[in-house]
């Protein structure tokens, strides 16, 4: 069952200029997104910095107004709910963000920062509060005792992360939103949270979306996979086919990025690609389709059409012309044009 | 064209100290951090050498001391840091005796550093231009006098080396502020800032890291092409084994201020010989599918260390001598220091 939806998301955030401010453009952060998360699965949102995640995942929670579209949450539109409206739907919704030592409040100790949404939300006596806090500190590994009067700054990276996620899942949410949950702990450290996060999802029946830039890691947790580029979704697709079968230009040039560890993770790498440039501004995004200028595979007519989500079967979509059927549907070449080709280094 | 000929200068001075003797050698080195808490012992006896036109890579995690290493080598330490014993051999003169007149002429010209951060490494007020040519004018025969800055062949130098770190249209480049470039720009301009001393060997620290992976990737790759036409050669920092992989020939791995093992590249990712790098490996996510339980535990504390050896604590193979014995770096294997009591050329 669909538990989130969004329909034709867009945000714009204008760009003013001039004496009298007057608004002389738009950042495009998030530029008609369509996205389902599904109940007790994990969609991960992928993208490198200026691709529109973060902002996409914050319109979902409904931290940010979208400038058009709808908003769904269990079958029920969200999208104009006012803040007393929205209270109930917040304690369904809740959120672990990037970096621990900026998110925690490091004048309160643990026990206040975990109780904190069950004060907010008025929810049991300080008895019983209390008891909650312990039960939580146990659920995220961290022995109640030990735990329990300390502030941050006693605590190491793993450990406060531990503590923001006892934080979020306070209110028993249904859906936790991770915005990059690991990109500020060492490696030894990331493991060992994501096992938590794997655990609760069972234990709890939780719905993740999972905001990051790391596709080895999103591999290892992701249900479902969309890739955004400059406020779209290029690429969207169950995870193992994504990683099998990656078809939009800009996936496979991602992917052919990553630094491996091992000769099964080479073998699963596309060949090299080096990508022209860097990623634009999302405030002059070029016409047509928006990676044209990078793309390795650029055929006539790229600069002039804006490609639509194509199906190519079991869930898998792709923006890109060269699988439209009007076009012919050619697909990708299999190598990349030689000027832009560096042989794989494995 | 340029680069061919810079290139084959750098060359012809390497062919003179053609010796077996490596570029840099750091030997038994310790440093202590005096702190309100107490004395904290962080760098515990680190031995590296880094041979000419090598590349090693340094590999630890966050707050097991291969920065405060990478900075011993240049003299920058904090002024709270007592260096307690063992000597940094840069081509056979210890760094560390050095006064710090001495220390100027080969910090920037022999030995250059990449800092980290593009965001902060670079003067926000000042064009790129400026900032290039200052450095290059320091770099060349001490102070050139400020008339002589606008000097056309200094120029030339700095646009040459903006071309040489693939920034397209070095001219305009060269007018803006730092802030006008991308993440991806700023740090090929502290790239071209590094090279612009000739140096023998460059520190690089968490290059690329603030960077996403497309544009760090091109960056490494560059740069990795760059050392090898010119011979340089390059200590990389990094916590990241899979960075360390595409550009060092040999790599340390560090943990809690002391060596845990040394190897060369491929060698160390086919099979790791210390149980903390073996933890390390597992614990990368893969591509293929995969990622481990992680390391129990956290990095030492510093002002009251494990008595012996320093992983011993979180270590899945513990045994009785691994709290009575510190564990040496030796050679388990032709080629491969490790210091772990489970190979007994590690107990004394």
């Amino acid at each position: 069952m669909a538990l989130l939806e969004g329909h034709g998301l867009v945000k714009y955030f204008p760009v003013t200029a001039g004496l009298l401010r007057r608004k002389v453009g738009d950042v495009k952060a998030v530029d008609g997104v369509n996205l389902v998360l599904e109940e007790g699965q994990t969609l991960a949102l992928v993208g490198e910095t200026g691709s529109g995640k973060t902002t996409l995942g914050r319109l979902l929670m409904r931290l940010l107004q979208p400038t058009s579209g709808r908003i769904a949450f269990a079958g029920r539109d969200i999208t104009n709910l006012g803040e007393g409206e929205l209270r109930p739907v917040r304690r369904q919704i809740q959120m672990v963000f990037q970096n621990p030592a900026s998110s925690l409040n490091p004048r309160k100790r643990a026990k206040e920062i975990i109780e904190e949404p069950l004060v907010v939300h008025a929810v049991g006596t300080p008895v019983q509060r209390l008891r909650r806090v312990r039960e939580l500190l146990e659920r995220v590994e961290l022995p109640p005792n030990d735990f329990l009067f300390r502030y941050p700054h006693a605590l190491s990276g793993g450990q406060r992360q531990r503590v923001a996620i006892a934080r979020a899942l306070a209110l028993q949410p249904k859906l936790i939103v991770l915005d990059e949950p690991t990109s500020a702990l060492d490696v030894s450290v990331q493991a060992k949270i994501i096992a938590l996060l794997r655990r609760l999802q069972r234990e709890m029946k939780l719905t993740y979306l999972f905001i990051s830039h790391d596709l080895s890691l999103v591999r290892n947790v992701a249900d479902t996979v969309a890739v955004m580029y400059l406020g779209k979704i290029v690429e969207l697709a169950p995870g193992k086919t994504l990683f099998r079968r990656p078809s939009h230009p800009y996936t496979r040039a991602l992917l052919s990025a990553i630094p491996t560890v091992s000769d099964e993770e080479a073998a699963l790498i596309p060949e090299k690609i080096v990508l022209r440039g860097e990623i634009p501004s999302p405030a002059r995004v070029p016409p047509g389709c928006a990676f044209h200028p990078r793309c390795y595979a650029r055929v006539d007519g790229c600069d002039r059409i804006v490609p639509e989500l194509i199906p190519l079967g079991d869930g898998h979509l792709v923006r890109c012309i060269l699988y439209d059927p009007a076009f012919g549907a050619p697909g990708l070449p299999e190598r990349p044009a030689s000027a832009n080709a560096i042989p794989s280094r494995n | 064209m340029e680069s061919r000929q810079l290139n084959q200068e750098a060359g012809s001075r390497k062919q003179v100290a053609v010796d077996r003797e490596p570029l840099l050698k750091i030997e038994d080195l310790a440093i202590h951090f005096h702190l309100y808490e107490g004395r904290a012992r962080v760098i515990n006896g680190v031995s590296l050498r880094i041979g000419r036109g090598e590349s090693v890579a340094l590999v630890g995690e966050t707050g097991c001391g291969k920065s405060i290493t990478a900075k011993t080598i240049l003299g920058l330490l904090p002024p709270n840091a007592e260096i307690v014993s063992g000597r940094v051999l840069f081509e056979g003169e210890d760094l560390l005796r050095l006064p710090e007149e001495e220390l100027q002429k080969i910090r920037g010209r022999k030995i250059a550093m990449i800092f980290q951060d593009p965001g902060t490494a670079l003067n926000p007020v000042f064009t790129v231009g400026e900032q290039l040519m200052d450095v290059a004018s320091w770099q060349g025969v001490g102070w050139v006098p400020l008339v002589r800055r606008r000097n056309g062949d200094l120029r030339k130098q700095c646009l040459d080396m903006l071309r040489l770190v693939r920034i397209p249209d070095p001219e305009s480049a060269f007018r803006k502020y730092p802030i006008e470039l991308s993440g991806g720009m700023r740090q090929r301009v502290l790239i071209a800032l590094a090279l612009l001393g000739n140096p023998d060997l460059l520190i690089a620290d968490e290059l690329g890291t603030a960077l996403d992976v497309s544009i760090q990737d091109q960056i490494l790759e560059e740069l990795r092409d760059l050392v090898r036409t010119r011979g340089l050669s390059v200590l990389y920092i990094t916590h990241n084994l899979g960075m360390a992989r595409l550009v060092s020939d040999r790599i340390y791995v560090m943990y809690g201020g002391e060596i845990a093992e040394v190897a060369p590249t491929d060698a160390m990712f086919t099979r790791q010989l210390h149980p903390y790098s073996q933890g390390l490996l597992a614990a990368i996510p893969r591509l293929s599918g995969s990622i481990g339980e992680g390391i129990e535990g956290r990095i030492p504390d510093y002002i009251a260390p494990p008595p012996a050896c320093r992983f011993a604590p979180r270590c899945p193979f513990r045994m009785e001598i691994c709290d009575q014995q510190r564990p040496l770096l030796a050679e388990a294997e032709p080629d491969r220091p490790v210091a772990c009591h489970l190979y007994p050329t590690s107990t004394r």
